[in-house]
């Protein structure tokens, strides 16, 4: 599901595969997390820890961390600063973030 | 049509002015607050939040106490949960004589009726089990706590405007009138305002409001930074204060603020700076290890307002009949917040307050130098603080 892309007059890199929660989502090279999950139609990054809403890419310049997401195991990792790889495991956040030598 | 008239002019818009306002209006005054920019955008709103009684020097703590029934009451009353908890708050103490000054200062105020302990290393483990670093022991106060600023500032502004409280937000004061040796009013940015009182709440502003009266208030703003990491489970329990490793606490939300106390600085220097952020992050991880790997999301800065003496500045102005001043916290502002307004409005309306305040009164500045030097066990390490700052590193 790319149709959300500018098609014309862009210059894209290569094509790969991003997985959303286990879910496959398609990203190009040089695009933020936050860029393909747009893209692909998701809205929803995390939830707040206490009432459990729904937050998504709010300011997308890495101030505000609404778009925080887990991200190869790492909590807190915000999406809108973080480039997409191939193969990257994202997964979106429920909780909070971890100390050092917890699991 | 009338000018505008009320029984007292606040100004001021963070705790102290919004707390005042709240107990005049609460008692039947037509009361107002003026405010420069918005409520809470100064050292209310850029406070650690940190509700503490202990370590000050004497006079504060009967003051402390009382603010601490106040904050449970107004939490009971509010219709905002501002997240007052009475988490309690460990002080720890690095070297052998300064474990003996801690304990000194327990007995005293456990004489003064607040519950504190000293603990050796192994009782603060118990109550901080993720704590390292060469500490020798702690003064544990169960009662102190802390509360989220802004949100409480709102509850009590809400509480006051409920009472009846006219807050006038963006609205700057150029000048004190003053009719016959007494006040009669301000002007300000959107016009005169009549009133016999004006409260001079203005914080770091207050010795410029001061100024307008001719009135000199030693006071001089310190910077404080404030460090907050992203949000993490809850681990920490107690507030945590150090007297040369700044101090932290978790707040609800998982965030964790890192402290780094109030440095002088020129003017009002807002900046945040290399030298804060990396010792006031080092010296947290030498206690908490595990914070090492975790990311600051923003830090910040704002004024607390210090006094030679490091009292606060808090009753009438003797100058000027119906001027009074309720500033200068050093660094006490928001802890004891309700206690300012409840005193500050006892002191306007009956000429006295229930619990005496004598050693904050203003005129005491005046006075011969030697003759002040009022008894401050605690402060000393305050004042020194300042001057070894950097030394240690």
């Amino acid at each position: 599901m790319t149709h959300r892309r500018v098609e014309h007059g862009v210059v894209r890199g290569r094509r790969f595969e991003i997985l959303l929660d286990g879910r496959t989502i398609v990203a190009y090279e040089g695009e933020t997390i936050a860029a393909a999950l747009t893209a692909a139609g998701v809205t929803t990054l995390r939830r707040t820890p206490k009432q459990g809403h729904p937050r998504g890419m709010f300011c997308g310049i890495g101030l505000c961390w609404e778009c925080a997401v887990v991200v190869d195991g790492v909590p807190n990792t915000r999406a809108c600063q973080t480039l997409a790889t191939p193969g990257c495991c994202v997964e979106t956040q429920e909780g909070l973030g971890r100390l050092e030598g917890e699991a | 049509m009338g000018r505008e008239t009320y029984d007292v002019l606040i100004i001021g818009g963070g705790i102290a002015g919004v707390s005042i306002a709240y107990f005049l209006a609460k008692a039947g005054q037509r009361v107002c607050i003026l405010e420069k920019h918005v409520l809470g955008q100064e050292s209310t709103g850029r406070s650690a939040g940190n509700i503490g009684q202990s370590h000050r020097p004497p006079p504060d703590l009967p003051i402390a106490m009382r603010a601490v029934q106040l904050w449970k009451q107004l939490l009971q009353e509010s219709d905002l949960d501002f997240e007052y908890r009475q988490h309690g708050n460990l002080r720890l103490a690095w070297t052998d004589a300064h474990v003996a000054k801690l304990k000194a200062m327990v007995e005293r105020e456990r004489a003064g009726g607040l519950e504190c302990y000293f603990l050796d290393r192994a009782e603060t483990h118990a109550l901080l089990p993720i704590a390292s670093g060469p500490f020798l022991g702690s003064v544990y106060s169960p009662s102190d706590g802390s509360a989220q600023p802004q949100l409480a500032l709102l509850s009590l502004a809400r509480a006051a405007v409920r009472q009846g409280a006219v807050l006038h937000e963006r609205r700057e004061v150029t000048g004190i009138e003053v009719v016959g040796g007494r006040v009669a009013g301000i002007a300000t940015s959107g016009g005169p305002i009549a009133s016999g009182v004006v409260v001079n709440a203005a914080g770091a502003w207050s010795p410029a409001i001061g100024r307008m009266a001719g009135v000199h208030i030693p006071a001089e703003a310190r910077r404080s930074h404030l460090m907050i990491t992203e949000r993490l489970p809850q681990f920490m329990g107690p507030v945590v204060s150090t007297d040369f490793y700044g101090y932290f606490r978790q707040a609800l939300s998982g965030n964790v603020l890192i402290g780094y106390s109030a440095r002088p600085v020129e003017g009002f220097d807002r900046r945040v700076t290399f030298d804060a952020v990396s010792l006031a992050t080092r010296r947290a991880a030498i206690i908490i290890p595990r914070l090492t790997g975790v990311s600051l999301i923003r830090a910040f800065t704002g004024f607390t307002v210090w006094t030679p003496d490091l009292l606060p500045i808090m009753g009438p102005v003797r100058q000027l009949d119906g001027l009074y001043v309720a500033t200068a916290f050093c660094g006490l502002g928001f802890a004891i917040g309700p206690a300012v307004g409840e005193l500050m409005a006892e002191l306007i309306l009956n000429g006295r307050a229930s619990l005496p305040f004598d050693a904050y009164r203003l005129d005491r500045f005046e006075q011969p130098p030697g003759q002040v030097a009022p008894d401050l066990p605690a402060s000393e390490n305050m004042a020194g603080r300042v001057k070894t700052e950097g030394r240690e590193e």
